[in-house]
């Protein structure tokens, strides 16, 4: 009698084990094993300040590509390198990553004035009404949205009515870029740093109405550089290019190209 | 009964004041041409005109100077004869800098390049006043810029009964409609007739707001002997003049968000369109010109002047004048004009009126917390719940603004006029209509 309880319960137990590996074998949800390795390198304090949902999370996007591992602010330079040696990339790589850049340098002191706005401030709804306080139509509203839709605290408004990029804390999630109206907020490497700074498409002598530091179309830099060309008045650095070349920045006679 | 009977409206709208009487009565005038004219490529609904022209080239009054390629599109006419100065980037009212082919006038030169007219409207078929229209680029004077031609030739499976035209000019401030009615009844009625004998309606009904019974006199007067044709005096309130508010108040046909005019048998059109489309067919004259009215408590001599298209804003204020403590210049009337920073800006085919207000009649009392009395939701004329929009845009819940539509709003800004804490709700509306489709 007893003999044929412990049978049936072994067989039982047998065909759920063949069950198990069987589901095992084939329902299994592929998963780079990098990402339990880097898992375990992590500090496992799921403190969530990266801003994932706890480490597993950030391996995950670590080993896709969408974060740095740098980004943990409790792991130390030794786990950064574990984790850049894991993913076979230098620990300049791993540290290299993208970040925000504003595309416009004309601040409250620089661009001029439209007249008074009186709207919501918000630059979603400046947008909508006229040029949005400044005569130039395609630079910054300074209202701040790129600032308030910024989950790292990584843009900041200045003085000047300028937002500006806190490097250390961009992750390069891109919700400034979507949300900055007036399309001035791009995602580059971090040790990119030349760009025109001025996104206006006015031909010179309206943007230099509009604007000290506006682009004025003058073609300077970009008849001494490959890497700059000209589209439709304004300048635009072709970043595969200009490591061959120098477009000159300080001729610029508006500091409209420059370094970062 | 007749105590009774009340103006036939709309529900929900408001009525803010007129302040018409600055220029009722003032007949439109003429004033020397300006040294150049701006002529914006994209001064419609559709697709920008294609240049015909270019630099140094001469151009006569009247003549095709930019071509509509597609359909949904207007072609533009020298408004005066010059020389072509160049084509490039100029200010626009709508805060934009576009495209414009800039004329400078020859003061001296007279000649003109019109169509051939048009004798009689009884024996011209409906084809022709359709490609009339379309060459002459007409568009809807009103404001929205509509090309008119695509108007006149409804898909095939609609049924057009009825054509309104709409004289309710229910904007503050603004009376180009006014005079244009009570100066050009008979072009008013020709355009009338042309347009229902290109959609083939049977019945014509011009609708006025009763805070201008001159008008419907003038029209009463100029009609034929039909009991097809009617003017009908309807509330003075605003937006009366939004299509969907007029078809209900003359014809009781209610039109849901989604539908169109045709949808529902009918067709409409400004008043002074009329008159263009009668001006494009019956003398061959392409849309170059129109009334517009300067007013407003900063303007020193208000008027109404008939100008060609494309005058600088600037042009007009050196002859009507401009108090120095000017605070406020719109395109367009008190409700929902654009506001202006640059003076250069050029008029549009759309530009009915400039305003120009001091700073006593600028609002610029403080927002407080909404009080939840609703008045913006039993005054919006498109049942929308202005208040609970514009949290959900503050707080950028874009897809729930969209399931409580929006995208329906017509930004006739009676919300922001009603509400007693001063929310700027219809500026949270455009942006949440912006954000819903783009
Ligand atoms: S969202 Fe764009 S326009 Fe607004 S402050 Fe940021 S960069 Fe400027
Ligand atoms: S919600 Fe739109 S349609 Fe309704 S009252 Fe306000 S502006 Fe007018
Ligand atoms: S009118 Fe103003 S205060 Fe009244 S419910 Fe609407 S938003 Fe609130």
């Amino acid at each position: 009698m007893n003999i044929i309880a412990i049978l049936s319960m072994a067989i039982l137990g047998a065909l759920f084990a063949l069950g198990l590996a069987f589901a095992h074998k084939t329902l299994k949800v592929d998963q780079d094993e990098r990402v339990e390795k880097v898992d375990d390198l992590l500090p496992g304090a799921d403190c969530g300040a990266c801003g994932y949902a706890g480490c597993e999370a950030m391996a995950k996007a670590i080993v896709e590509g969408k974060i740095k591992p740098t980004k943990c602010p409790v792991a130390d330079e030794e786990t950064y390198e574990k984790i850049a040696d894991l993913m076979d990339i230098s620990l300049q790589e791993a540290a290299g990553e993208n970040v925000a850049v504003v595309l416009c340098r004309g601040g409250k002191e620089e661009a001029k004035s439209a007249g008074e706005y009186k709207g919501i401030e918000t630059c979603e709804a400046a947008n909508l009404v006229g040029t949005g306080g400044k005569v130039c139509s395609y630079g910054c509203l300074g209202f701040g949205d790129c600032v308030d839709v910024c989950d790292f605290e990584a843009i900041r408004m200045n003085e000047n009515r300028l937002p500006e990029v806190i490097e250390e804390n961009c992750t390069a999630c891109g919700a400034c870029v979507e949300a900055c109206p007036r399309d001035l907020i791009e995602i580059h490497p971090v040790e990119r740093s030349l760009f025109v700074w001025c996104k206006s498409h006015d031909d010179g002598a309206t943007a230099r109405q509009a604007c000290e530091v506006a682009c004025i179309a003058c073609t300077l830099c970009a008849k001494l550089c490959d890497g700059v060309e000209m589209e439709d008045d304004l300048a635009v650095v072709n970043h595969e290019k200009t490591d061959t070349c120098d477009p000159g920045v300080e001729k610029c006679p508006t500091d409209a190209i420059a370094y970062k | 009964m007749q105590l009774l009977s009340r103006l036939a409206t709309f529900p929900g709208g408001t009525h803010p004041p007129e302040y018409k009487h600055q220029t009722a009565s003032k007949k439109s005038t003429r004033i020397p041409l300006p040294e150049k004219l701006f002529l914006s490529l994209q001064q419609h609904t559709g697709a920008a005109a294609k240049p015909l022209v270019g630099k140094g080239d001469e151009v006569l009054r009247g003549q095709m100077i930019a071509e509509a390629e597609s359909n949904i599109s207007a072609s533009l006419h020298a408004p005066a004869s010059g020389t072509v100065n160049k084509i490039g980037k100029h200010p626009l009212p709508d805060g934009t800098t576009g495209d414009c082919i800039i004329i400078e006038v020859d003061q001296d030169n007279e000649d003109e390049k019109f169509y051939s007219p048009f004798q009689k409207i009884d024996s011209i078929s409906s084809e022709q006043i359709y490609r009339r229209v379309r060459e002459a680029g007409v568009v809807g004077l009103g404001g929205g810029a509509f090309p008119s031609h695509v108007k006149l030739s409804p898909p095939e499976e609609t049924n057009i009964d009825t054509v309104i035209l709409n004289g309710c000019e229910c904007e503050s401030f603004l009376t180009s409609d006014h005079r244009t009615m009570l100066e050009r009844p008979k072009a008013v009625v020709n355009g009338l007739r042309l347009i229902m004998k290109a959609v083939g309606a049977e019945q014509g009904i011009i609708g006025v707001e009763d805070n201008k019974p001159d008008a419907v006199e003038e029209l009463d007067d100029s009609l034929p002997e039909s009991e097809n044709l009617t003017v009908q005096a309807v509330e003075d309130k605003y937006p009366q003049g939004v299509e969907n508010m007029l078809i209900y108040a003359l014809t009781g046909r209610k039109m849901g968000a989604s539908l169109l005019p045709a949808d529902v048998g009918c067709v409409v059109n400004n008043v002074s369109t009329a008159a263009a489309i009668s001006d494009a067919v019956l003398r061959g004259k392409p849309l170059i010109e129109r009334i517009i009215t300067v007013a407003g408590p900063a303007v020193k001599s208000a008027a109404n002047y008939t100008v060609p298209i494309g005058t600088p804003f600037e042009h007009l204020f050196e002859h009507c004048g401009l108090i120095d403590e000017t605070k406020l210049i719109l395109d367009g009337g008190a409700m929902m004009g654009t506001s202006q920073s640059d003076l250069s800006v050029p008029t549009v085919k759309a530009t009915g009126g400039i305003v120009a207000l001091n700073q006593q009649h600028v609002n610029e009392r403080q927002e407080h917390p909404c009080i939840r009395c609703a008045r913006c939701v039993s005054k919006c004329p498109q049942k929308l719940v202005p208040t609970r929009l514009a949290r959900l845009v503050k707080a950028r819940r874009y897809d729930e603004a969209k399931d409580l539509h929006v995208q329906n709003c017509l930004e006739c800004g009676v919300c922001s006029y009603v509400c007693p804490s001063n929310i700027p709700l219809v500026h949270w509306l455009r942006v949440g209509k912006e954000k819903v489709c783009p």
